[in-house]
């Protein structure tokens, strides 16, 4: 029997379906997240101080701070603004399917491993995965693999939600796992 | 990630005002994930506005992941197993979010799981992430 669970995917539309409310907002948080992370990368790239770029948009520094500190304070205005300011550039206007901008899509396939193996630290540390147990001690001792009954984690990096049975996990691509585990036993 | 704090995410797709902000949560916690461009603040004496920030008092190393929405969003509490891991343990919205308690909550809740297994300690912020961030100071 296995506990693991699976972190359900976004549901995409179909038919006449009205999108939930969720997705919707999903939709809209995760795109400010991408702007987000475009305008630090290009900040930190463009070795200008907050300062500089404060004074190119006549804008307050405080005003600045919070627009790079939190996704959802971008909208396009700023979003244009802040672009060519700190770079001269302008965001660039493709439409991607879900998921598409991810080296690693977000899909769940189950794989059948040595569970012994991968919860050694060791494992641990060579994968960066980290495994929050639940309703079971933490072990690092392989034998003690009875102990362990579930666990969800989050890899940075890799669009990855895992969740560890006790002979099983989910994760991403199975070719992403067969690489990350090729020194473990697969069942 | 705690199975309360993937009960939250999960409800992301619903149809309610709740989900509103459980969805803004998870597109949060997933740019940690995808390794998107994010925003560390190491002093919890420091308020400036940050993705993910180490909270009062800082010798619990506990770090909260800053969701903004309505009323405040959502913070998300937990702790590094190690440089790029974070676990994320406990949440709440933001508005009930009691600072006596959640962060040293948090790291009950870490001790309940991981048992004698600590979790990881750097001594300043790069110690905590690897690539793709910068730190959150009060200039800017």
């Amino acid at each position: 029997m296995t506990t693991s669970r699976q972190i359900t995917p976004l549901p995409m539309p179909t038919g006449d379906e009205p999108i939930s409310k969720g997705v919707l907002s999903y939709m809209s948080a995760r795109y400010q997240t991408n702007v987000h992370s475009l305008v630090l990368e290009e900040f930190e790239r463009s070795g200008m101080t907050s300062a500089q770029v404060a004074r190119r948009l006549r804008m307050d520094p405080g005003q600045l701070a919070r627009l790079l500190g939190n996704p959802s304070n971008m909208t396009l205005d700023t979003l244009s603004g802040l672009l060519f300011a700190i770079a001269g550039k302008e965001p660039d206007t493709n439409a991607l399917k879900y998921g598409e901008m991810d080296a690693r899509q977000n899909e769940f396939k189950e794989v059948h491993v040595s569970s012994a193996d991968i919860i050694q630290p060791v494992i641990m540390r060579e994968t960066k995965i980290v495994f929050l147990l639940v309703n079971a001690p933490f072990k690092t001792e392989p034998q003690e693999i009875g102990m362990y009954k579930r666990a969800i984690a989050i890899e940075r990096g890799a669009m990855q939600f895992l969740s560890l049975g006790t002979n099983s996990f989910w994760s991403g691509p199975t070719n992403m796992i067969k690489q990350r585990y090729e020194k473990v036993e697969v069942a | 990630m705690s199975i309360c704090v993937a009960d939250m995410v999960d409800a992301a797709w619903e149809d309610s005002d709740d989900a509103v902000l459980f969805a803004q949560c998870r597109a949060l916690l997933e740019d940690y994930v995808r390794n998107n461009w994010i925003r560390l603040r190491w002093d919890p004496d420091q308020d400036v506005p940050a993705n993910i920030a180490r909270v009062r008092p800082p010798g619990l190393y506990v770090f909260d992941f800053r969701s903004k929405g309505k009323d405040g969003g959502i913070r998300v509490f937990g702790a590094f197993a190690a440089k790029d891991w974070f676990v994320a343990l406990t949440w709440e919205f933001r508005n009930e979010v009691d600072w006596d308690f959640e962060p040293t909550n948090c790291l009950k809740t870490w001790i309940d799981l991981f048992n004698t297994a600590p979790p990881y300690l750097g001594s300043d912020a790069n110690d905590y992430l690897s690539s793709n961030y910068s730190i959150a100071h009060a200039d800017g």
